[in-house]
């Protein structure tokens, strides 16, 4: 009988490769209980306001337009060490809590995740003719379903670093953790252009705005960690509370 | 008819918009914001009385609750929601100059930045609060800043932003309006935003909480 082991893929196939992936709404299993947590129990009480949530949930790839990505960089031209990132001629400012979760990786893969337009749009609309709590669901849905498409591709790449005899560390995005959002157009460089159909403001917003982007570290002796809020100091962060 | 008042002023808080309204489940049926304030109107209240001891005194119990973290941004968006039916009354008694608002606040999410939640919420607290509100959008350049401060006369500006990239944005937009108008309040906040950094921007107030900048903007002596 083969083991994983035995079924190692060389890693020299994956540096430098991009994916990219398109799906559909009910990939990411969105469920109506992980939308309420934005809105409040109050809110959420409402039987017509479960219904709401219900009825877009179950149009969503009418809204939707889900796109993720991944690249594996060179790992001849990765370095980290203590607050820094290099890659190439690049310097990554990562600052302590991202970098320190890094140390140990021989390379990272980029990753982008993106809703799509439609759900953001429809929100702005809605708000804008005074209906505001309909706008503000819609809001709140795309940003967890460009969540969950970080989630999803999070587990590719996992899935595609242990096919290649790698572990992967957590996922850490541009404006969290301490590393400045400035650098997304460093990091966005390293991409394919316009990779998942996502593109980026001279302010670094990424557009469409219901879109993740981040970094996840590959080697033999990287772990998963949790995420350090609690010696973080941006606590308006939505790990901190999703809530407000 | 006190009783009435207080009825505005908890059909506001709760979000109960109008007797179609859905919620809060527990007044299902029965009449809100919408119907009481022209209630109270054909009972001869007074359109001023209306205002302050109904629709902004239910504002201001939803902003504290909010300030205090005991409800979320969507239970604001439905009491705005209230707060607007009932306006829909109330608001010909402001043409004809029968009753009047606190001022004017420009807001606007600043140059680079497409984020208006933040801001819509503040914007919301603060005409819940009895000031008009000129809202100016998402990416607003400190251009635009200045020709609303030329063209509104307003009493205060509020500027919003989300990322670090583009609260940078703030000092220029402050410098550009205190050239205009140095007197003019500007309020700041999103974020990112510190203390610390509104100081060292000039600005004149930040909070993370909407309840203190009308609070602030209440303290404000406007002529």
């Amino acid at each position: 009988m083969n083991t994983i082991k035995d079924n190692i893929k060389p890693f020299d196939e994956l540096i430098n490769q991009s994916f990219e992936f398109e799906l559909p709404a009910d990939e990411l299993r969105i469920e109506r209980e992980s939308i309420e947590s934005w809105l409040g129990e109050k809110i959420t009480a409402s039987p017509e306001i479960k219904l709401q949530v219900d009825e877009i949930l179950k149009d969503l790839s009418k809204y939707t337009e889900i796109r993720c990505g991944f690249k594996v960089l060179d790992p001849s031209q990765f370095r980290v060490t203590k607050g820094f990132m290099f890659y190439s001629d690049l310097t990554f400012n990562l600052e302590k809590i991202i970098s320190t979760r890094l140390l140990k990786s021989e390379t990272i893969a980029i990753f982008t995740a993106t809703a799509g337009n439609g759900l953001e749009s429809e929100a702005r609309k809605l708000m804008s003719k005074g209906d505001l709590l309909e706008g503000y669901i819609f809001d709140s849905i795309g940003s967890e379903t460009a969540e969950g498409a970080a989630a999803w591709i999070e587990k590719m790449i996992d899935k595609t670093a242990e096919e290649h005899g790698l572990k992967t560390t957590s996922r850490y995005s541009p404006g969290y953790c301490g590393w400045s959002v400035k650098e997304q157009h460093m990091l966005f460089s390293l991409l394919p252009e316009s990779f998942c159909g996502i593109s980026l403001t001279e302010s670094a917003l990424m557009y469409p705005i219901k879109s993740v982007s981040g970094i996840i570290g590959l080697g033999k002796e990287v772990t998963k960690e949790d995420y350090q809020c609690s010696v973080c100091d941006y606590t308006d962060c939505f790990r901190h509370h999703k809530l407000r | 008819m006190e009783n009435i008042l207080d009825e505005i002023a908890v059909c506001v808080e709760r979000g109960k918009s109008n007797i179609q309204s859905p919620y809060p489940p527990d007044l299902k049926g029965k009449e809100g914001a919408f119907e009481l304030t022209q209630k109270a109107l054909e009972n001869g209240i007074k359109p001023s009385e209306i205002l302050n001891e109904g629709l902004i005194k239910g504002m201001q119990r939803i902003g504290e609750k909010f300030r205090a973290n005991k409800v979320f941004v969507p239970d604001v968006l439905i009491a705005a929601k209230a707060m607007n039916a009932a306006m829909v009354h109330i608001k010909p008694f402001f043409i004809s100059n029968e009753i009047k608002t606190k001022g004017k606040i420009v807001m606007g999410t600043v140059a680079g930045d497409l984020h208006d939640i933040g801001k819509n919420i503040v914007a919301m607290i603060i005409q819940g609060g009895g000031w008009e509100i000129v809202d100016l959008g998402v990416d607003v350049s400190a251009e635009k800043f200045v020709k609303a401060v030329e063209e509104h006369k307003p009493a205060a500006i509020g500027l919003s932003a989300l990322l670090t990239t583009t609260m940078l944005n703030m000092e220029s937009i402050i410098k550009e309006i205190k050239t205009v108008n140095e007197d003019i309040k500007v309020l700041v906040g999103g974020a990112p935003l510190s203390q610390e950094y509104a100081d060292s921007i000039g600005a004149d107030f930040f909070s993370p909480n909407p309840q203190d900048a009308l609070e602030y903007l209440n303290g404000l002596n406007i002529n």
